[in-house]
Protein backbone atom coordinates (compact mmCIF):
# COMPACT_ATOMS: atom_id res chain seq x y z
CA UNK A 1 0.00 0.00 0.00
CA UNK A 2 1.38 3.38 -0.99
CA UNK A 3 0.78 6.70 0.76
CA UNK A 4 -1.08 7.26 3.99
CA UNK A 5 -4.13 5.25 4.94
CA UNK A 6 -6.74 8.05 5.00
CA UNK A 7 -10.24 6.66 4.63
CA UNK A 8 -8.99 3.14 5.07
CA UNK A 9 -8.44 3.97 8.75
CA UNK A 10 -12.18 4.08 9.41
CA UNK A 11 -12.70 0.90 7.45
CA UNK A 12 -9.87 -0.69 9.43
CA UNK A 13 -11.26 0.23 12.82
CA UNK A 14 -14.72 -0.92 11.70
CA UNK A 15 -13.30 -4.27 10.60
CA UNK A 16 -14.48 -3.60 7.03
CA UNK A 17 -11.24 -4.09 5.14
CA UNK A 18 -10.60 -7.24 3.14
CA UNK A 19 -7.98 -9.37 4.86
CA UNK A 20 -5.24 -8.51 2.34
CA UNK A 21 -5.91 -4.79 2.72
CA UNK A 22 -6.06 -5.12 6.46
CA UNK A 23 -2.66 -6.78 6.60
CA UNK A 24 -1.17 -4.08 4.38
CA UNK A 25 -2.76 -1.35 6.51
CA UNK A 26 -1.35 -2.84 9.70
CA UNK A 27 2.07 -3.03 8.08
CA UNK A 28 1.89 0.62 7.16
CA UNK A 29 0.67 1.63 10.62
CA UNK A 30 3.62 -0.05 12.28
CA UNK A 31 5.97 2.41 10.58
CA UNK A 32 3.86 5.57 10.28
CA UNK A 33 3.32 7.77 13.33
CA UNK A 34 1.02 10.08 11.39
CA UNK A 35 -1.41 7.31 10.48
CA UNK A 36 -1.15 5.79 13.96
CA UNK A 37 -2.14 9.14 15.48
CA UNK A 38 -5.04 9.52 13.10
CA UNK A 39 -6.16 5.98 13.84
CA UNK A 40 -6.27 6.83 17.53
CA UNK A 41 -8.26 9.95 16.79
CA UNK A 42 -10.78 8.18 14.53
CA UNK A 43 -11.15 5.45 17.12
CA UNK A 44 -11.85 7.98 19.86
CA UNK A 45 -14.61 9.66 17.85
CA UNK A 46 -16.09 6.33 16.88
CA UNK A 47 -16.17 5.23 20.52
CA UNK A 48 -17.85 8.46 21.60
CA UNK A 49 -20.69 7.94 19.12
CA UNK A 50 -21.00 4.25 19.93
CA UNK A 51 -21.15 5.03 23.65
CA UNK A 52 -24.23 7.23 23.24
CA UNK A 53 -27.08 5.76 25.28
CA UNK A 54 -30.33 4.44 23.78
CA UNK A 55 -33.11 7.02 23.68
CA UNK A 56 -36.64 6.34 24.88
CA UNK A 57 -39.58 7.94 23.07
CA UNK A 58 -41.44 10.57 25.08
CA UNK A 59 -44.80 9.26 23.85
CA UNK A 60 -45.85 5.77 22.76
CA UNK A 61 -44.95 5.17 19.13
CA UNK A 62 -47.88 5.05 16.74
CA UNK A 63 -48.31 4.42 13.04
CA UNK A 64 -50.30 7.45 11.94
CA UNK A 65 -49.74 10.14 9.31
CA UNK A 66 -47.48 12.90 10.59
CA UNK A 67 -48.91 16.39 10.70
CA UNK A 68 -46.37 18.91 9.56
CA UNK A 69 -47.14 21.38 12.30
CA UNK A 70 -48.47 24.07 10.06
CA UNK A 71 -51.54 25.72 11.60
CA UNK A 72 -54.21 23.55 10.00
CA UNK A 73 -57.81 24.46 9.26
CA UNK A 74 -58.93 22.06 11.94
CA UNK A 75 -56.66 23.71 14.49
CA UNK A 76 -58.06 27.10 13.50
CA UNK A 77 -61.62 25.86 13.88
CA UNK A 78 -60.85 24.32 17.25
CA UNK A 79 -59.28 27.56 18.41
CA UNK A 80 -62.35 29.48 17.27
CA UNK A 81 -64.62 27.03 19.08
CA UNK A 82 -62.54 27.37 22.25
CA UNK A 83 -62.73 31.15 22.00
CA UNK A 84 -66.49 30.90 21.59
CA UNK A 85 -66.86 28.75 24.68
CA UNK A 86 -64.67 31.16 26.61
CA UNK A 87 -66.86 34.04 25.50
CA UNK A 88 -70.01 32.22 26.56
CA UNK A 89 -68.47 31.43 29.93
CA UNK A 90 -67.42 35.05 30.46
CA UNK A 91 -70.89 36.26 29.57
CA UNK A 92 -72.41 33.96 32.18
CA UNK A 93 -73.94 31.51 29.71
CA UNK A 94 -73.26 27.91 30.69
CA UNK A 95 -72.41 25.69 27.75
CA UNK A 96 -74.21 22.63 29.13
CA UNK A 97 -77.48 20.86 28.52
CA UNK A 98 -79.42 23.83 29.85
CA UNK A 99 -77.83 26.17 27.33
CA UNK A 100 -80.24 25.58 24.50
CA UNK A 101 -83.23 27.58 25.57
CA UNK A 102 -81.09 30.35 27.06
CA UNK A 103 -79.07 30.80 23.91
CA UNK A 104 -82.14 30.56 21.75
CA UNK A 105 -83.76 33.22 23.88
CA UNK A 106 -80.72 35.48 23.64
CA UNK A 107 -80.55 34.93 19.91
CA UNK A 108 -84.18 35.94 19.78
CA UNK A 109 -83.40 39.09 21.77
CA UNK A 110 -80.37 39.86 19.67
CA UNK A 111 -81.95 39.27 16.30
CA UNK A 112 -85.22 41.02 17.02
CA UNK A 113 -83.86 44.02 18.90
CA UNK A 114 -81.89 47.05 17.88
CA UNK A 115 -78.31 47.20 19.14
CA UNK A 116 -77.97 47.86 22.89
CA UNK A 117 -81.68 47.45 23.34
CA UNK A 118 -81.31 45.13 26.33
CA UNK A 119 -81.24 47.32 29.43
CA UNK A 120 -80.54 44.43 31.82
CA UNK A 121 -77.30 43.19 30.32
CA UNK A 122 -74.95 44.95 27.99
CA UNK A 123 -72.87 41.80 27.71
CA UNK A 124 -75.42 39.30 26.51
CA UNK A 125 -76.01 40.62 23.00
CA UNK A 126 -72.35 41.41 22.45
CA UNK A 127 -71.25 37.93 23.46
CA UNK A 128 -73.45 36.11 20.98
CA UNK A 129 -71.56 34.58 18.11
CA UNK A 130 -72.88 35.51 14.72
CA UNK A 131 -73.17 31.87 13.73
CA UNK A 132 -76.08 31.33 16.10
CA UNK A 133 -78.31 33.52 14.00
CA UNK A 134 -78.01 31.27 10.97
CA UNK B 1 -35.04 -18.80 14.07
CA UNK B 2 -37.23 -20.37 11.42
CA UNK B 3 -36.49 -20.48 7.72
CA UNK B 4 -35.92 -16.88 6.63
CA UNK B 5 -38.06 -17.38 3.53
CA UNK B 6 -41.13 -18.06 5.63
CA UNK B 7 -41.00 -14.95 7.78
CA UNK B 8 -44.22 -12.99 7.39
CA UNK B 9 -44.27 -9.26 6.76
CA UNK B 10 -43.90 -7.84 10.25
CA UNK B 11 -46.82 -6.33 12.07
CA UNK B 12 -46.21 -2.70 12.98
CA UNK B 13 -47.34 -3.10 16.58
CA UNK B 14 -44.99 -6.02 17.03
CA UNK B 15 -42.21 -3.93 15.45
CA UNK B 16 -43.00 -1.01 17.77
CA UNK B 17 -43.02 -3.30 20.80
CA UNK B 18 -39.84 -5.18 20.03
CA UNK B 19 -37.77 -2.65 18.11
CA UNK B 20 -39.31 0.63 19.27
CA UNK B 21 -36.30 1.65 21.29
CA UNK B 22 -33.85 0.78 18.51
CA UNK B 23 -35.97 2.61 15.95
CA UNK B 24 -36.38 5.64 18.18
CA UNK B 25 -32.70 5.81 19.03
CA UNK B 26 -31.71 5.79 15.36
CA UNK B 27 -34.40 8.39 14.61
CA UNK B 28 -33.28 10.58 17.49
CA UNK B 29 -29.59 10.43 16.56
CA UNK B 30 -30.48 11.41 12.99
CA UNK B 31 -32.96 14.13 13.85
CA UNK B 32 -31.27 15.53 16.95
CA UNK B 33 -34.48 16.28 18.87
CA UNK B 34 -37.49 14.46 20.26
CA UNK B 35 -40.11 16.24 18.20
CA UNK B 36 -38.57 15.30 14.85
CA UNK B 37 -37.56 11.86 16.11
CA UNK B 38 -41.16 11.14 17.11
CA UNK B 39 -42.41 12.19 13.67
CA UNK B 40 -39.70 10.14 12.00
CA UNK B 41 -40.45 6.97 13.99
CA UNK B 42 -44.17 7.48 13.45
CA UNK B 43 -43.73 7.72 9.67
CA UNK B 44 -41.52 4.62 9.65
CA UNK B 45 -44.19 2.62 11.49
CA UNK B 46 -46.84 3.99 9.14
CA UNK B 47 -44.87 2.71 6.16
CA UNK B 48 -44.50 -0.66 7.87
CA UNK B 49 -48.22 -0.74 8.61
CA UNK B 50 -49.17 0.15 5.05
CA UNK B 51 -46.72 -2.34 3.62
CA UNK B 52 -45.03 0.43 1.64
CA UNK B 53 -41.55 -0.96 2.20
CA UNK B 54 -40.73 -4.36 0.80
CA UNK B 55 -39.63 -6.62 3.57
CA UNK B 56 -36.56 -8.68 2.90
CA UNK B 57 -36.36 -11.37 5.54
CA UNK B 58 -33.16 -10.94 7.46
CA UNK B 59 -32.04 -8.36 9.97
CA UNK B 60 -35.01 -6.41 11.30
CA UNK B 61 -32.63 -3.70 12.50
CA UNK B 62 -31.20 -3.38 9.00
CA UNK B 63 -34.65 -3.11 7.47
CA UNK B 64 -35.83 -0.50 9.97
CA UNK B 65 -32.60 1.45 9.59
CA UNK B 66 -33.09 1.60 5.85
CA UNK B 67 -36.68 2.82 6.14
CA UNK B 68 -35.72 5.37 8.80
CA UNK B 69 -32.94 6.70 6.60
CA UNK B 70 -35.27 6.99 3.62
CA UNK B 71 -37.88 8.84 5.66
CA UNK B 72 -35.21 11.14 7.10
CA UNK B 73 -33.74 11.99 3.71
CA UNK B 74 -37.23 12.51 2.24
CA UNK B 75 -37.95 14.98 5.02
CA UNK B 76 -34.62 16.75 4.49
CA UNK B 77 -35.42 17.17 0.79
CA UNK B 78 -38.93 18.36 1.60
CA UNK B 79 -37.56 21.03 3.93
CA UNK B 80 -35.01 22.15 1.37
CA UNK B 81 -37.84 22.87 -1.01
CA UNK B 82 -39.40 25.07 1.65
CA UNK B 83 -36.74 27.64 2.55
CA UNK B 84 -38.67 28.98 5.56
CA UNK B 85 -37.88 25.87 7.54
CA UNK B 86 -34.64 24.82 5.90
CA UNK B 87 -32.28 22.83 8.04
CA UNK B 88 -29.39 24.82 9.44
CA UNK B 89 -26.77 22.39 8.21
CA UNK B 90 -26.61 23.09 4.51
CA UNK B 91 -23.74 20.81 3.39
CA UNK B 92 -22.49 23.43 0.96
CA UNK B 93 -21.48 25.63 3.86
CA UNK B 94 -19.49 22.94 5.63
CA UNK B 95 -15.89 22.52 4.69
CA UNK B 96 -14.46 19.21 5.85
CA UNK B 97 -11.19 19.56 7.72
CA UNK B 98 -7.95 18.50 6.16
CA UNK B 99 -7.37 14.78 6.66
CA UNK B 100 -4.90 14.03 9.39
CA UNK B 101 -5.55 17.28 11.24
CA UNK B 102 -4.06 16.77 14.65
CA UNK B 103 -6.84 17.70 17.02
CA UNK B 104 -7.19 16.41 20.56
CA UNK B 105 -10.66 15.54 21.76
CA UNK B 106 -11.87 17.07 24.98
CA UNK B 107 -11.25 14.67 27.83
CA UNK B 108 -14.81 14.64 29.02
CA UNK B 109 -17.28 14.89 26.19
CA UNK B 110 -20.95 15.00 27.12
CA UNK B 111 -23.47 12.96 25.13
CA UNK B 112 -25.33 16.22 24.36
CA UNK B 113 -22.17 17.59 22.78
CA UNK B 114 -21.71 14.47 20.70
CA UNK B 115 -25.34 14.67 19.58
CA UNK B 116 -24.99 18.35 18.73
CA UNK B 117 -21.94 17.56 16.62
CA UNK B 118 -23.80 14.74 14.84
CA UNK B 119 -26.77 17.01 14.19
CA UNK B 120 -24.45 19.61 12.69
CA UNK B 121 -23.00 17.12 10.18
CA UNK B 122 -24.07 17.44 6.55
CA UNK B 123 -26.92 14.98 5.98
CA UNK B 124 -24.97 12.51 3.84
CA UNK B 125 -22.23 12.16 6.46
CA UNK B 126 -24.69 12.13 9.35
CA UNK B 127 -26.67 9.29 7.82
CA UNK B 128 -23.54 7.24 7.16
CA UNK B 129 -22.14 7.74 10.67
CA UNK B 130 -25.47 7.00 12.40
CA UNK B 131 -26.07 3.88 10.32
CA UNK B 132 -22.58 2.66 11.15
CA UNK B 133 -22.12 3.66 14.79
CA UNK B 134 -25.68 3.84 16.13
CA UNK B 135 -27.55 1.28 14.03
CA UNK B 136 -24.49 -0.99 13.85
CA UNK B 137 -24.77 -1.64 10.13
CA UNK B 138 -21.95 -3.01 7.99
CA UNK B 139 -20.59 -0.95 5.10
CA UNK B 140 -22.26 -3.38 2.72
CA UNK B 141 -25.65 -2.89 4.38
CA UNK B 142 -25.23 0.89 4.38
CA UNK B 143 -24.25 0.77 0.71
CA UNK B 144 -27.48 -1.11 -0.07
CA UNK B 145 -29.62 1.14 2.11
CA UNK B 146 -28.34 4.33 0.54
CA UNK B 147 -27.86 2.97 -2.98
CA UNK B 148 -24.28 4.24 -3.15
CA UNK B 149 -21.02 2.36 -3.80
CA UNK B 150 -19.05 0.84 -0.94
CA UNK B 151 -16.22 3.33 -1.48
CA UNK B 152 -18.65 6.21 -1.01
CA UNK B 153 -19.86 4.73 2.27
CA UNK B 154 -16.29 4.39 3.48
CA UNK B 155 -15.50 7.95 2.49
CA UNK B 156 -18.62 9.41 4.10
CA UNK B 157 -18.05 7.60 7.37
CA UNK B 158 -14.44 8.69 7.55
CA UNK B 159 -15.11 12.30 6.60
CA UNK B 160 -18.06 12.38 8.98
CA UNK B 161 -15.84 11.27 11.81
CA UNK B 162 -13.19 13.81 10.83
CA UNK B 163 -15.77 16.61 11.04
CA UNK B 164 -17.05 15.28 14.38
CA UNK B 165 -13.52 15.30 15.70
CA UNK B 166 -13.12 18.95 14.73
CA UNK B 167 -16.45 19.87 16.33
CA UNK B 168 -15.66 18.05 19.54
CA UNK B 169 -12.08 19.24 19.85
CA UNK B 170 -11.11 21.25 22.88
CA UNK B 171 -11.49 24.93 21.97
Amino acid sequence: MTGHLGEALSALVDGQLASDDEAAALDHLAGCDECAAELASVTAVRNLVRALPPVEPLRPLVALPVEHRRPSRLAGMLAAAAAMVAMLLLSGVQPDAGTGPQVAQLVQVHTTSPVNADPMSQLAPAALPVSFTR
Amino acid sequence: MTDAEEQPVPDWEEVARTYGRFLYTVAYRLAGNHEDAQDLAQEVLLRVRRGLETYKPGSMEGWLSRITTNVFLDEVRRRRRRPQDALPDDPDRVVPPAPGADVALAEQTLPEDVQAAITALPDEFRVAVVLCDVAGQSYQEISESLGVPLGTVRSRIHRGRAILRESLARP
